[in-house]
């Protein structure tokens, strides 16, 4: 009884933590309530998505971080496009290369965060120079290069950005008299102007005419005119294909949404878009005077008018499943070997299996919401690859478990979730993660069959790797009775043969759907070779040991190199960045893999050897 | 080999519910417009009222179940003067639809200069009480209603209200395509 009233207290202590993530109340930063207004939909990347992930991904590009000085990205974000004279002396701009900082001019500081306003004479100095780059291939840039570029591109997307509401947000112009009794110059917008824009165009006209292209000779009234025409022009050529912030749904295209500017420009609004676009006036005006009322009506209006529900991915935002769900498989793996440590104390098993059950609560939750919020099966992406087995293998490790009753699958399905868990921290995009897919990827029945048989494969692959490594661990350190031996021995076999059927099944249906997409079922592309590989592998294993040609100590060797097998065919070739995946392709893990691979090799044949002389002992 | 045959009869029962959940929903086909846009009609053309250049009051809710084009242009506007007598034979080929010709000129001497040049068979057709001629007064129609800041722009609107299609810039008036939209118009 004493055992489930420790579960429960764990229990009780993980839904608290869950909760307090999901119901905290928001840091206060602004007066205004920001909760509904991150919960509007905005088109980004493909995808409609709350404009929390679109700050959130925003942000981490210009500062690495998802909040910027103790405020949420989203409060940023207003910040930004509805009061951008101010927001531009905001420091978010992370620049890490000190070469870069000294040809923009930058001073050094303790933290390398710089303000775009900072910024902008070290851009232009810097622009011929891109110019020059934007031709160069891309591998034979150097990193200063490669900086240099990023930094550019990352201030063009921010413009983008501070321009985005421009054509709403009121303007700083010295009106001409005669349109003083028609326009408010507190509230002139471009909207406002543009009205006038045909009489102001004329007004010009008429005064080349009279007096020529030289602004010297107008008379003050005149110059004033001149000027407001320009300004007009200036903005409108600032705001040409900005297409950034698309958050008014498009009267034209169901199911599409614009940005403001491209709205106008596109010539795409209708009777249906002007209300739309007026709310969004009415929006920063509230922020920028902090009129709680009006905020709180018109984001509650635009949220009725919203397409899709965002709750989900606003969960997802705040549970944040995959990084808490690390947590708890760290915690179950060390309650695991504590247990085994004080000998198999049952309290500790409980709460390590327990903490194992939130874990893969938490990420089935996260995969779950994934398959919700883009509408297709789980894995589509080298990093959805990972979530998905990350959730599969520890649940089969605890299944083991089951079976077992000797906590060493416990253990497996704690150490199997961290490591991948950490392997997912490391290879997450920043910012955004839910991509849409390439078209080729884009078919359900084949990313539900094909791709989740090899991951589901993966994931038996590498619970058989980390059994055959205890077996050796236990074996070499004399720590294993026979009969654990056995068991162990037997559920290796078992996870082997299970391990085979998906990626043998898995590498055929890939046969089948490339036959279908390119035409041929097999092209010795990398990607197929390396399902090959784990297939052959397997094979190799299983058939020397059941044909005596391998002792058990050599087929659990062989079992155990099954992590490096499956790391060079689910990561490695993706490095060769050739053949017809190239979706998959990566960058930037040789060496990791390598070290990993090296370090395998090294342990496997130390442990082999340590079990070998005491054998001969 | 109990547990492999039943791991298989799974996978094969998960491939062929999901074949049939691909098929039973039909794939998504997103055509590519040229002129005119598709889209689902959402809400019905709103009130407003205007005075033609001859002086009379048009108002669109006394319109409701005719179908009407309306037209956004402007006499300095070079594509829309273009397209101004193509549109003004499509009212003569079609009574039973309204065009209305909103111009953001800001000077109605300007629109009668330009009507006053159209050729002796436009200038008959203009006499037809299916076409209004009318200057919008500093764009309360074209702009605050309907956002209009790039001429020419049109849009067909069906007897029910609803935006059938939107023309941003000139076409081919007399073409099958806008004849085909015609047809299908309710």
């Amino acid at each position: 009884m004493k055992h489930f009233l420790f579960a429960f207290f764990l229990m009780t202590l993980s839904f608290l933590y869950v909760s307090n993530l999901v119901w905290a109340q928001e840091q206060k930063i602004s007066p205004l309530s920001i909760e509904k207004f991150k919960a509007l939909p905005i088109m980004h990347e493909g995808r409609l998505k709350p404009i929390e992930t679109f700050a959130q991904a925003e942000l981490v590009r210009f500062s690495g971080k998802q909040s910027f000085e103790h405020q949420d990205a989203t409060t940023w974000l207003a910040h930004t496009v509805f009061d951008p004279a101010t927001a531009s002396n905001d420091r978010i701009f992370k620049i890490e290369n000190s070469e870069i900082r000294h040809l923009m001019g930058l001073e050094e500081r303790k933290k390398p965060l710089y303000a775009f306003t900072e910024l902008t004479k070290g851009l232009q100095k810097t622009f011929p120079t891109v110019e020059q780059l934007i031709n160069v291939p891309k591998q034979n840039l150097s990193s200063e290069q490669t900086a240099l570029l990023t930094l550019h591109e990352n201030a063009l997307e921010y413009t983008q950005l501070l321009r985005s509401l421009s054509l709403l947000l009121p303007l700083n112009v010295d009106l001409p008299d005669q349109y003083k009794e028609e326009i408010n110059p507190e509230t002139v917008n471009y909207l406002v102007l543009k009205k006038h824009a045909i009489d102001i165009e004329d007004s010009i006209r008429n005064i080349i005419d009279t007096k020529g292209n030289n602004p010297e000779t107008y008379s003050e009234k005149e110059q004033r005119i001149a000027i407001l025409g320009l300004q007009i022009r200036t903005i409108e050529s600032a705001a040409e294909g900005n297409s950034l912030f698309r958050v008014i749904p498009s009267p034209i295209n169901d199911g599409d949404y614009l940005a403001p500017w491209e709205l106008i420009q596109s010539g795409q609004a209708t009777w249906e878009s002007s209300p739309v676009i007026k709310e969004w006036e009415l929006l920063a005006q509230s922020w920028r005077e902090t009129d709680t009322t009006t905020w709180n009506k018109t984001t509650q209006s635009l949220l009725n008018q919203a397409k899709i529900k965002t709750t989900p991915e606003l969960l997802y935002n705040k549970i944040k499943p995959f990084q808490t769900s690390l947590i708890f498989y760290a915690f179950s793996f060390l309650l695991a070997l504590a247990s085994i440590t004080f000998h198999h104390k049952r309290s500790l098993s409980w709460l390590s299996i327990f903490a194992a059950i939130i874990a893969i609560t938490l990420e089935a939750g996260g995969v779950c919401t994934r398959i919700i919020v883009l509408n297709r099966p789980p894995v589509g992406t080298l990093y959805e690859s990972i979530l998905f087995v990350g959730l599969v293998a520890p649940l089969f490790a605890l299944l083991m478990e089951w079976r077992m009753k000797n906590l060493l699958g416990l253990l497996s399905a704690g150490f199997v979730g961290t490591t991948i868990g950490l392997l997912a921290l490391s290879m997450a995009d920043e910012g955004d993660n839910m991509k849409v897919l390439s078209a080729v990827l884009n078919t359900q029945f084949w990313l539900t069959t094909h791709v989740l048989c090899i991951t589901i494969g993966y994931g038996w692959c590498l619970v058989t790797s980390v059994i055959a490594h205890m077996l050796l661990l236990g074996q070499a350190l004399g720590r294993l009775t026979k009969d654990i031996i056995k068991n162990l021995q037997h559920a290796q076999n078992t996870l082997a043969i299970t391990a085979l059927l998906f990626t043998a099944t898995g590498t055929i249906l890939g046969g089948i759907w490339a036959d279908q997409s390119w035409g041929r079922f097999w092209g010795w592309d990398p990607k197929e070779n390396g399902a090959l590989l784990i297939v052959l592998w397997l094979v190799w294993i299983i058939h020397s040991r059941i044909a005596g040609q391998f002792t058990s100590t050599q087929a659990t060797m062989g079992y155990a190199f099954l992590s490096v097998i499956v790391g060079t065919a689910w990561i490695g070739v993706n490095l060769l960045g050739v053949g017809l995946h190239s979706y998959g392709f990566t960058e930037g893990l040789f060496w990791g893999l390598g070290l990993f691979t090296l370090l395998e090799a090294g342990l496997i044949t130390t442990l082999s050897l340590i079990i070998r002389k005491k054998t001969l002992a | 080999m109990k547990n492999a045959a039943i791991l298989i009869i799974f996978i094969l029962l998960g491939a062929i519910l999901t074949l049939w959940l691909d098929n039973a929903s039909p794939p998504e086909i997103k055509s590519v417009p040229i002129t005119a846009q598709e889209r689902v009609p959402l809400s019905h053309l709103p009130d407003f009222e205007i005075t033609d250049i001859n002086g009379k009051l048009f108002r669109t809710s006394e319109n409701r179940g005719e179908k009407l084009i309306l037209n956004f242009w402007a006499t300095w506007c070079a594509p829309c003067v273009v397209e101004f007598p193509k549109l003004v034979k499509l009212a003569k080929d079609n009574p039973d639809i309204t065009i209305l010709f909103l111009s953001s000129d800001t000077n109605q001497e300007a629109i009668s200069r330009f009507l006053e040049k159209q050729s002796p068979e436009t200038k008959e057709t203009l006499r037809n009480k299916n076409i209004i001629v009318a200057k919008d007064n500093k764009g309360k129609i074209t702009a605050d209603i309907f956002q209009t800041y790039k001429l020419p722009e049109t849009l067909i609107i069906s007897s029910t209200g609803t935006l059938a299609h939107k023309i941003v810039g000139d076409t081919d008036w007399n073409g099958e395509e806008i004849k085909s939209i015609l047809r299908d118009l309710d």
